[in-house]
């Protein structure tokens, strides 16, 4: 593996990296939502907005560079979209989520 | 699509069909290749692990009341503690304890006599106070800890790489598991399985084996078998990772609860309602979410500022029991279920084993043996009384 692809990182949530994926993939993780689960992209505090894009891109190439067809999206999306503090969400309104 | 996956075309015929690669449907599978069962195949309708057995709470115990759960949990537990090894795939098994919480008096008073029951069946369980069990949840609101019961050597694993694990080791001794091959009809000639239809053909086993899960109904029903059981939906929230503040694995009886904190620090939590919510859906409820913020903040105020990162749901099949349902089904020859789980995360290594054993031999362990399908239809329970579920026979 390259070291450009060990230092490029993919999910900055989990310091997911370009490596990784390629390694999984290699592997034999090649779903949207397994990739996921490997890689821990996708999975961080920004919920995905930031790497989901740069995940899918890699994927469609790693899949054209080996002929195979995978899914082509997202995983799913799991709520909330946005983070919420646990103590919002227990007394909405309340003093909770500070 | 995930390593051990077959990617070859299905066969005409096998050995054994297991439907539905779970944890139980590919847990059993390495147990019949280890035992010498040359044809095994493994359908999912979709991938391995994306029903119950990628979305519970990945926790494990032993730490039970009734002696039928205590002896099946424990098989199992001491199967968890080398998993790994046998498998050589680190399942990220974190025996750092298990406490099963008391907040009432008469919880306490009962997980007092749940201890002497795992004393006397040889578990090595603490019965821990107030204060001891204050200082052992620093993090806990001290309103809610009347005493519990610390089980050490259990604790929880990783629930993706288990199934990754099982998946890897059944496909390495031969086991075909076929992702996305759904199971449109169980074929059944003179008492006997002959095998099963689905959207990519006919296949023809003399054992087929329902491991279905959250839709193990639907494969009875083509099978013909009809047993009194219902569909329901759990539901599990994570927040973002935090400082480590809480090692061990806990199941709060008052709050119908259960949560641990992974070693990434995220914690991980459900609730139950006290009712069973019968739907196959797999979206979570506002409702719900509501209910375990509000439980889990009230246990560990500490809580209140944490981002929730994902909230899901997942569904299992259950008796009124709650106990799993495993063995062949009388009257249907070759036609043999393990169902009904709703504690199968950590009941599976066990029963994977027990079930490859009672397949191959004829032969049904008496740790097995309560658990057959013959209690249901008969309609009795076996009397469990520390879980966090809610049922109606409770």
């Amino acid at each position: 593996m390259s070291r450009a692809a060990r230092d490029t990182i993919v999910c900055h949530c989990h310091d997911a990296t370009l490596a990784d994926l390629k390694v999984m993939w290699r592997e034999g993780y090649r779903h949207p939502d397994t990739v996921k689960r490997a890689t821990a992209a996708f999975m961080g505090p920004c919920q995905g907005k930031y790497c989901a894009p740069l995940v899918q891109e890699i994927l469609a190439g790693l899949a054209a560079e080996s002929g195979v067809e995978i899914e082509r999206r997202r995983p799913s999306v799991r709520a909330p979209l946005y983070p919420v503090r646990l103590g919002e969400l227990a007394a909405p309104g309340g003093e909770g989520g500070r | 699509m995930l390593p051990g996956v077959h990617d070859g075309p299905l066969a005409r015929t096998y050995d054994v069909v297991i439907v539905g690669a779970g944890i139980q449907g590919v847990g059993l599978a390495y147990e019949l290749a280890k035992r010498g069962v040359r044809r095994i195949a493994v359908l999912d309708r979709s991938w391995p692990g994306n029903g119950a057995s990628g979305r519970n709470g990945e926790m494990i115990r032993s730490a039970f009341s009734s002696p039928e759960w205590i002896n099946l949990f424990h098989h199992s537990l001491r199967r968890w503690h080398r998993l790994s090894a046998e498998l050589d795939f680190n399942v990220l098994f974190s025996p750092d304890g298990y406490v099963v919480l008391a907040s009432t008096e008469q919880q306490w008073s009962n997980l007092q006599r749940d201890a002497r029951t795992q004393a006397a069946h040889g578990l090595r369980t603490e019965l821990l106070d107030a204060a001891a069990m204050r200082e052992l949840l620093p993090a806990a609101n001290p309103e809610l800890v009347r005493g519990g019961i610390l089980q050490r050597d259990a604790g929880f694993a990783h629930h993706d790489a288990v199934v990754w694990a099982y998946l890897r080791a059944a496909a390495r001794l031969g086991v075909e598991v076929h992702a996305g091959v759904e199971v449109t009809g169980v074929r059944v000639s003179g008492g006997r399985v002959t095998g099963v239809t689905t959207a990519k053909g006919e296949v023809s086993a003399p054992i087929v084996v329902n491991a279905a899960g959250g839709g193990a109904l639907a494969i009875n029903a083509m099978a013909g078998v009809k047993l009194p059981m219902v569909q329901s939906r759990l539901e599990l929230l994570v927040t973002e990772p935090m400082r480590p503040f809480l090692r061990t694995a806990v199941a709060p009886l008052e709050l119908l609860g259960y949560c641990h904190q992974t070693k990434r620090g995220e914690f991980v939590g459900g609730t139950e309602l006290p009712y069973t919510d019968q739907s196959a859906s797999l979206n979570g409820t506002y409702r719900l979410l509501r209910d375990m913020a509000a439980k889990w903040v009230r246990l560990f105020p500490v809580l209140s500022g944490a981002r929730l990162l994902r909230h899901w749901a997942g569904t299992v099949t259950q008796y009124k029991d709650l106990a799993p349902v495993i063995g062949e089904m009388p009257g249907l020859s070759g036609y043999v279920v393990t169902i009904g789980w709703v504690y199968g995360f950590m009941g599976a290594p066990a029963a994977a084993e027990l079930l490859a054993e009672a397949i191959v031999t004829g032969r049904v362990s008496p740790v097995l043996a309560p658990f057959s399908p013959q209690r249901v239809i008969e309609g009795r329970v076996i009397a469990e009384t520390s879980l966090v579920v809610a049922s109606e026979a409770a």
